[in-house]
């Protein structure tokens, strides 16, 4: 049991070393590595599936890659909605604010469950019926519309704390309203409000768990999944929810740590 | 002087809710004219020029810079904007941009340079007010004094006709109110026309070429610096003169 134990501590390390040293090119290139290597097992996993005749499907995607993919893709759908909903909730236009507010004081009434069963659910009705919405899709788009929300609340905080000087000196200058979010408020804001979005990101990861509930195994599910398969040692759920809690955090923690790096880079709350 | 007129100000009304802040201000001011607008604070006078390029919209009366009249009409507030060059009491750089970046930005976006002619023209200019060498710098390693320099940089690379100053030295160090001071010395003999809101009675008797004195949102009197400094006709001038003299 302890040389699992010390097996599982040293794969931790090994994960973890990286996010406190090294160049940043050579940080870089570990991530690179990790997505390549990661991309290529599935891969070859799905060719030697090929090979037993067992069908592979789109939504047959899981473990720690789907929730790379869950976390990854929906927040680069989050980014866009929650910037958007952001300027239009700032916005002097009545009609662009009320329909931002609208939307993000509703989706933020709403527990994420409940979103994922309206992507898996709902999505489709609206839809033709010629087109399928693969359920990884559709809960990519409900993650996205979610996390969308409260981004669009912390862009919004950041906006407001641009002192209005900003705004006047670009408009003085001569530059368009739009030239002045696009150089000068949004950057800022953005900026200022990093902490805030690393966290929401680290959130978003961990909440990608919730998927296992409309049907898709993600990470954890697959963790829990894998135990009648074990024998000796723990030999039970302990060892795997250990190896799950390890991988989560490991990830979480490398998150934060370069968001760390990058407030560094951009020198936050320097004025 | 006998230049054109630059800026054209006609019974100049605004109000914040019911408080009327300027009553009926009516002035022409020359091409490369000075005019240093003095006054308590709240009398009005940086809101007097905060109108002059829109950045407070005014409600009643007219006003014409360089033969544009100043309405609501967006394009007439761009145009005039993009001849009308403003520093800040706050300098209000942009934090996030190279010292560079700030010169170059409204240069390339609403002057339509190319890169290397804003470069040119930034670089030339930073050699004017005298920090060429902060170029690469962010605008909070600079000192206060090199910050305002930069921002009347800011604004002179737009090639603008007016300049337009609200309290530029009220935010700085005893010891960095002359470096900004200097420039602005330099910008008014080569001719710029300038409107000044400053507390700093030497510039005004050095350079202005007319003094205007505000109080409760109205032009108590105005005039030479000499006149103004020497024989002010208007009880309220001679008080606030002797409380800042």
């Amino acid at each position: 049991m302890l040389p699992r134990f010390l097996l599982l501590a040293l794969a931790v390390f090994g994960l973890v070393a990286s996010t406190f040293g090294g160049t940043a090119r050579g940080r870089n290139g570990l991530v690179g590595a990790w997505v390549v290597t990661d991309l290529l097992i599935s891969y070859f996993m799905a060719v030697a599936m090929a090979g037993t005749g067992i069908p592979v499907h789109g939504d047959f995607v899981g473990g720690l890659n789907l929730t790379f993919l869950l976390a990854i893709a929906g927040i680069a759908l989050a980014f866009p909605i929650g910037v958007t909903l952001a300027l239009g909730r700032t916005s002097k236009m009545p009609i662009f604010r009320l329909l931002s507010t609208g939307y993000i004081e509703i989706i933020r009434g709403v527990p994420m469950i409940t979103m994922l069963f309206f992507g898996v659910l709902v999505i489709k009705r609206f839809l033709p019926k010629d087109v399928d919405l693969d359920n990884v899709v559709a809960v990519i788009i409900a993650i996205g519309m979610f996390a969308g929300a409260y981004l669009a609340e912390n862009v919004r905080g950041g906006l407001q704390s641009i002192p209005n000087g900003q705004k006047e000196a670009a408009q003085a200058l001569g530059l368009t309203t739009v030239q002045t979010t696009v150089f000068i408020t949004l950057p800022q804001a953005l900026r200022a409000v990093i902490p805030a979005i690393v966290g929401q990101v680290i959130t978003m990861f961990k909440d990608t768990s919730l998927v296992s509930i409309v049907g898709l195994s993600e990470f954890l599910k697959i963790a829990q999944r894998v135990v009648p398969n074990q024998t000796g040692s723990l030999g039970s759920q302990q060892e795997s929810l250990l190896f799950a809690v390890a991988v989560y955090w490991v990830f979480s923690f490398g998150t934060s740590r370069a968001s760390m790096r990058l407030e560094k880079k951009l020198g936050v709350g320097e004025r | 002087m006998s230049q054109r007129d630059m800026i054209v100000v006609e019974d100049l009304n605004k109000w914040y809710g019911d408080f009327h802040v300027l009553r009926g201000i009516t002035t022409t001011i020359k091409e490369q004219e000075v005019v240093v607008v003095i006054g308590p604070s709240g009398s009005g006078k940086s809101t007097f020029i905060r109108c002059i390029n829109h950045l407070e919209t005014h409600q009643a009366g007219t006003i014409m810079v360089d033969g544009v009249e100043l309405t609501n009409d967006l394009r007439n507030i761009e145009k005039i904007r993009s001849e009308t060059g403003m520093v800040f009491q706050q300098f209000n750089l942009f934090p996030h941009l190279t010292v560079i970046d700030n010169l170059t930005l409204a240069q390339i976006w609403v002057r339509k340079r190319t890169r290397t002619e804003a470069e040119a023209t930034a670089t030339r200019l930073l050699e004017r007010v005298g920090i060429p060498e902060q170029a690469e710098k962010y605008p909070g390693q600079l000192s206060g004094g090199q910050q305002q320099r930069v921002a009347i940089a800011r604004a002179l690379a737009m090639d603008p006709k007016i300049m337009l100053f609200d309290e530029p030295t009220s935010a700085l160090d005893p010891e960095m109110i002359k470096e900004v001071l200097d420039v602005m010395k330099e910008l008014a003999r080569s001719g710029m026309t300038m409107i000044v809101v400053t507390h700093e009675m030497g510039f005004a008797k050095e350079v202005a070429d007319r003094v205007m004195f505000f109080d409760y949102g109205q032009i108590v009197e105005e005039g030479t610096p000499e006149h103004f400094f020497e024989a002010p006709e208007h009880d309220r001038t001679k008080l606030f003169l002797s409380q800042i003299l």
